[in-house]
Parts: C-alpha cells; sequence; structure tokens
C-alpha cells in the first residue's frame, strides 16, 4: 500500500493532476502547481505535528514535479517512464542513439572547441545559435513522437478512456476539479519501437543539453 | 563535489589529448584502433584511439579526446597512461573498478570510469576488426 502511494506521489504528471502527455503549456503547470501548493501552506496546515510532516512531504512532492513537468526534457523521460519506457524498459538497454550520432557530436565538438581556442568570437556565437535551435528541434522531435504514441493508444483504448480516480488533497481546501481527469495511459500498451525511438532521440538530446550546458550563453 | 587531486591533475594536464588523424585518415591504419563512446546519463563523449605494434601486438601509444566533466576527462586521461606499453589482452584487462580506486570517484561518478573502461574495449575491439578483415 505505501508502495503504491509512494509510486503514484512520484509520477509528476499524477502530483500535479495532468493527462500523461508531453505538450503541456508551462503556464497550466504553475496553476496547477499553486492550486496545489496553497493547500499545503502552514497557516492552513494548522499545529498538529503529523499534518505538518505530511504537508512537508507533499510540497517537496509538488516542486519535484512542477520542476519535471517545467523542463521538456526530464518532462520527456518522465513521459517515457510512465509509458513503460526509459532504462531499458524498451528495446535494448536504454543507452542506444540514432545511428552515426555519437561522430557527429564529436565531430561537432571539436569543431565548437578549435572556434574556442582560436577566439573566433562570431564563430562561437554561430555555434551557440546552432546548439539553441538543435534543442528546439528535439524538443519538436520528441513532441511528434509522444503525439504518435498517443494516437496509437487512443485507437486502442475507444471506449476504455475513464476517470482514474482523483488525487489524493491535504484536506477539504482544494477542489481539484477538471484538472484531475486522466487517461488510462499506463494501461495501454505501446509499441516497443516506438518507445526504443523515443529513447534513441531522448539519448542524443541528452548530448544537445550537455554542449548547452558547456558552450551556452 | 570537491575533485580529488588525483582528478584535478588529469584535468590541469591531461595526458595524451588528441589522436593519430580523423576518423578518416585512422580507417584505413591497420595498426590504430578507435573507441567512440558516450554516456547517456550526462552526455559526455570520449574519443579514445590507440597504435598498436602489429608484430607483437604492444600498445606503444594511445590518445583521448573527451568532451565531459572532470571525472570524465581524467579517466580517460588515466587510460591512455595505463594503456602504452600493454598488450592488447592487457588493456582488456583494465577494469573501471581501477580508475575509480587510482583517482578516488565518488559514486555518483563512477559512470565516467565505465565510460573509459567501454573506450578501451571499443578501440581494442576496433582495431581487432581491422586485422581481422585486412
Amino acid at each position: 500500500m505505501a508502495a503504491i502511494e509512494f509510486g503514484m506521489a512520484s509520477d509528476p504528471f499524477d502530483t500535479l493532476g495532468f493527462e500523461a502527455r508531453f505538450d503541456l503549456d508551462p503556464a497550466d503547470i504553475q496553476r496547477a502547481y499553486l492550486l496545489r501548493a496553497a493547500a499545503c501552506h502552514p497557516d492552513l496546515v494548522g499545529a498538529d505535528p503529523e499534518r505538518v510532516a505530511e504537508a512537508d512531504r507533499r510540497s517537496a512532492a509538488l516542486n519535484t514535479a512542477k520542476a519535471t513537468l517545467l523542463d521538456p526534457e526530464t518532462r520527456a523521460r518522465a513521459l517515457l517512464e510512465r509509458l513503460g519506457g526509459g532504462g531499458g524498459g524498451g528495446l535494448g538497454d536504454g543507452r542506444e542513439l540514432p545511428d552515426g550520432f555519437l561522430m557527429e557530436i564529436m565531430e561537432t565538438r571539436m569543431a565548437v572547441e578549435e572556434a574556442a581556442d582560436s577566439g573566433d568570437a562570431a564563430e562561437m556565437a554561430r555555434w551557440r545559435d546552432w546548439v539553441a535551435a538543435e534543442r528546439e528541434r528535439y524538443i519538436e522531435r520528441l513532441g511528434g513522437l509522444f503525439a504518435a504514441v498517443q494516437e496509437v493508444q487512443e485507437v486502442q483504448e475507444v471506449g476504455d478512456v475513464g476517470e482514474m480516480g482523483e488525487v489524493v488533497e491535504m484536506g477539504d481546501v482544494v477542489e481539484v476539479g477538471d484538472v484531475g481527469v486522466k487517461e488510462g495511459v499506463g494501461g495501454a500498451s505501446v509499441p516497443p519501437e516506438n518507445l526504443a525511438e523515443i529513447q534513441r532521440q531522448l539519448n542524443a538530446w541528452r548530448y544537445i543539453e550537455r554542449m548547452l550546458e558547456q558552450i551556452g550563453a | 563535489m570537491a575533485y580529488s587531486e588525483k582528478v584535478i591533475d588529469h584535468y590541469d594536464n591531461p595526458r595524451n589529448v588528441g589522436n593519430f588523424g580523423t576518423q578518416k585518415d585512422v580507417k584505413s591504419r591497420t595498426d590504430i584502433g578507435v573507441g567512440l563512446v558516450g554516456a547517456p546519463e550526462c552526455g559526455d563523449v570520449m574519443q579514445l584511439q590507440i597504435k598498436v605494434d602489429e608484430e607483437n601486438g604492444i600498445i606503444q601509444d594511445a590518445r583521448f579526446k573527451c568532451f565531459g566533466c572532470g571525472s570524465a576527462i581524467a579517466s580517460s586521461s588515466l587510460a591512455t597512461e595505463w594503456l602504452k606499453g600493454r598488450t592488447i589482452d592487457e588493456g582488456l584487462a583494465i577494469r573501471n573498478t581501477e580508475i575509480v580506486e587510482e583517482l578516488s570517484l565518488p559514486p555518483v561518478k563512477i559512470h565516467c570510469s565505465v565510460l573509459a573502461e567501454d573506450a578501451i574495449k571499443a578501440a581494442i575491439k576496433d582495431y581487432k576488426e581491422k586485422r581481422a578483415s585486412s
């Protein structure tokens, strides 16, 4: 029982009452967070140590969930995990990359280093633009891959979509409302090759993020 | 997180940085093996090249290029030092745990040493495959 509760709480989509999907609006994420965070406010929780401790746990879970969903990369990872992939859950060992990717990124990194070493500011600016644009391309690509998975699931689940039960809230302070509706994503079977492709693209994306961390503006 | 002195030393003065030529240049060289590996956990990428004496199978020289954190750079730098003078079989025997021990890597950086071990294996495999098909 405790394990199930923990599992539910650690899924950022459940925690913030979102359907498990990639195309979430950051403003909606903030709103869902604030709505729920208010219920954990010390003024509302009272002095009962157990309730205070529970509110602290819930606050921490909400903060983690918000951070995970706001960052497109961690949101994609959480969604892949939710779909049954990730960490070797799909095909292979979860470390695969698109063909030739490592070679490309190595050559790119060497070219960037050359530009940095030669003090070519204009060339470096071009590389920074390139890596930022590349990040956007990955966000778009992953969005397309997740949308395709969602279509497969919707076909499978016609007539089988229901409300999975409301998110458990602290006390009665907050009405969860319609944001608590979720589709039965966990139950649908996603073709493993779709998950494998998502994993490959997600792995490649990490190298772009890494480059962005190291040379980004 | 504080890096150990040995990591900092390798990071500040990496040994054997570079290559024996671009991928294209060394493709037809049967005495050179290239290992290119990446760590999806962090996005680090590492290339290791070994130059082998084809008469006796002893690794004469090694070069690396690593775009990653200090621990990844130190692990690959150390790997090139250890590889020189070893036979390819002795090279294959290098374990990431030895790198962890030598550099005092903390648990969160163990994957950097794994990356170096993977690079060694990949470079030796490439060398063997080139020899077999030549």
